[in-house]
């Protein structure tokens, strides 16, 4: 195991620079002496039919991290780079959200268009709306998460996001107001007008309402804070149930149509969507780069404390000079494929999904007419 | 004949000869598989018959209709669907959705990848990336498929799954034919002929055995 992934680290990441020509050329004398099952050098995946993400692999790497620390004798104290290094080696491989063509939802079946509209008009009513609405649309993206997305996926989730919506309410409800500047008001005090003062007359409303020592929460933080949590809340929330109820070509192709009237402005539309979709896809190369390089620093098991203190940062620096050549050279060759697949311009592509996808009317009228009462609930309360 | 280069030449950074009088020839309908150590020049001789690369002299013919498939097929497989990404090679074609599903499904099959239609390319496995790239080159209908090494990277099963893809592509309807550059002298039993190559040019081409034959030989020596 650690052998197989030493030799792929050493042929395939320049890191170690090592002369790649004499390994390879040592590989074909072992393959003329007796024919060696292959290596396998990209930490792919391996998911056979099911789309449930491995954790063996994290679990495995870990292992070699260990392994490396345990063939210096220090396996006891753990530096700070071991940890940054183990963090990293035990992330996920794949982006935030990704389509899950199967179980369909009714979100499968609403247009990639009116999906994306959608998403726009949340982001500009859902902050100034009543508490009430912004609760609703809350539940209502829950629900609709729970019946979209498997259990394994949006427990998680939602318990991560739920986490940091109330992070996000705490601290603006306790923040927002709790050491507000002493001012002097132009008026003079209500003790020198000998008039009673108001928030003593009146009991009915109360904009402070509780003060404690430094914390103060008034009617304008929680209000702040209910709509920073919401609104965090709802945009990570639909952006997510999007991404993974939409394939990435059709939500390209539907901001190339809601981009199309652009084009009389000299907006290159097609180039830019094929940009997108081809970012979509280089986002995986560009982690699983950063995890190559990762692992093969966690293979040489450096001793991070013989090497004094910044050897870290040194490290680092290098490394992500490392990670942009590799990236460099990645894009070449992707550029060169593309050629080799009869590209030639953007202007002169088609971009196909390949799939039959279409969406259904009646799941349509209902998100148009969620989008509509939206949009005039914002309009009522303007 | 389906392919043929003779007495290419090419040289690289105007000095150092990389290919010098290379000739081949592969018969149509046939899986060729082309061995050599490294840097012996089969992925430039690939290069050249792709038109990738111009030769400096010598003359090739391939037909118009050629699909090429890299080592690495991160580098290959472009977008971030499955569907979408075998679909990407008719880009240049106008054709109706329900045309580009069936030739995208029809390539797809012939990969035994059918399944994995509306899969996020990046979670396959690198074997299976391989075969979808395998399908991005067939939907185009090559005459000629150019792989270069395409089971240096995989795991025992995932090579097998691979070279079963591609045999079923020449043995197919459309009678591919195929270049296969390979390290792999287990691989060369399920080929039709074989060549080996060696500094910059072909030192023999022959029945897979006598290649085979030849090579150990060669090595004894
Ligand atoms: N882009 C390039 N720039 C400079 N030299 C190159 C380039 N590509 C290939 N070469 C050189 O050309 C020679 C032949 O390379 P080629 O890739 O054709 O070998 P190969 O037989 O495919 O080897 P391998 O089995 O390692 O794939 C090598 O010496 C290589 O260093
Ligand atoms: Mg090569």
């Amino acid at each position: 195991m650690l052998q197989r992934f030493h030799k792929h680290h050493c042929t395939h990441n320049a890191i170690a620079g090592t002369d790649q020509t004499s390994l390879a050329n040592a590989r074909w004398k072992q393959g003329l002496l007796q024919p060696k099952p292959a290596t396998r050098p990209h930490t792919h995946q391996r998911c056979a039919r099911s789309r449930r993400p491995t954790v063996g692999r994290p679990r495995a790497l870990l292992g070699l991290l260990q392994a490396g620390r345990a063939g210096r004798g220090k396996g006891s104290s753990e530096s700070i780079e071991d940890k940054v290094l183990s963090t990293f080696l035990s992330g996920s491989a794949t982006p935030y959200s990704s389509y899950i063509a199967d179980p369909r939802s009714f979100l499968h079946d609403v247009h990639p268009i009116i999906k994306q509209v959608w998403l726009v008009v949340v982001l500009g009513t859902a902050g100034r709306a009543p508490a009430a609405v912004q609760a609703s649309l809350c539940l209502v993206t829950v629900l609709q998460t729970i019946s979209t997305l498997p259990p394994r996926l949006w427990q998680p989730q939602l318990k991560r996001l739920g986490l940091l919506c109330t992070v996000i309410l705490l601290f603006v409800c306790i923040g927002a107001d709790s050491v507000p500047p002493k001012l002097q008001t132009r008026a003079p005090p209500p003790q020198v007008s000998g008039l009673p003062s108001l928030a003593a007359s009146k009991g009915a409303y109360k904009h402070v309402l509780f003060h404690w020592g430094i914390f103060t929460i008034t009617q304008r933080s929680l209000t702040l804070a209910c709509s920073s949590a919401s609104l965090t809340f709802l945009a990570l929330q639909s952006a997510s149930l999007t991404l993974t109820t939409t394939p990435s070509e059709e939500i390209a192709l539907a901001l190339q149509s809601l981009m199309s009237p652009l084009r009389f402005l000299g907006v290159p539309v097609k180039q830019v969507t094929l940009s997108v979709l081809l970012a979509l896809r280089f986002m995986a190369l560009v982690l699983e780069e950063m995890r190559n390089l990762a692992l093969g620093l966690a293979m040489r098991g450096v001793d991070w404390k013989a090497m004094g203190p910044g050897s870290g940062l040194n490290v680092i620096v290098r490394l992500v000079g490392r990670l942009f050549s590799n990236l460099f050279r990645q894009s070449e060759a992707v550029a060169q494929a593309l050629h080799a697949r009869g590209f030639v311009s953007a202007d002169e592509h088609t971009i196909y999904t390949g799939l039959l996808h279409k969406s259904r009317p009646f799941n349509n009228v209902i998100c148009c007419s969620a989008i509509a009462g939206l949009l005039a609930q914002a309009f009522v309360h303007l | 004949m389906a392919a043929t280069a003779s007495n290419v030449c090419v040289s690289l950074d105007g000095q150092r000869q990389v290919l010098s009088n290379a000739s081949l020839s592969i018969q149509k309908g046939t899986l060729h598989m082309l061995l050599g150590p490294n840097a012996c020049g089969k992925s430039t001789l690939l290069r050249v018959l792709g038109g990738l690369l111009k030769p400096d002299s010598g003359t090739f013919s391939v037909p118009s209709s050629i699909g090429y498939v890299f080592q690495n097929p991160d580098h290959q497989v472009v977008m971030p669907t499955v569907a979408a990404d075998v679909a990407f090679g008719l880009g240049r074609q106008k054709l109706p959705a329900a045309e580009v599903h069936r030739r995208v499904l029809e390539a797809l099959r012939l990969v035994g990848m059918e399944d994995c239609l509306e899969r996020a390319c990046h979670t396959l496995s690198g074997g299976q990336k391989q075969r979808v790239a395998i399908a991005g080159a067939l939907v185009q209908n090559p005459q000629v498929l150019l792989l270069d090494e395409l089971t240096t990277f995989l795991e025992a099963g995932d090579q097998a799954a691979v070279l079963t893809a591609v045999r079923a592509a020449v043995d197919g309807p459309q009678r591919v034919t195929a270049l296969w550059v390979t390290h792999r002298f287990e691989e060369l039993t399920r080929a039709d002929a074989a060549s080996f190559m060696d500094g910059g040019r072909v030192q023999m081409t022959g029945t897979p055995q006598n290649v085979l034959r030849r090579m150990h030989r060669m090595k004894g020596r």
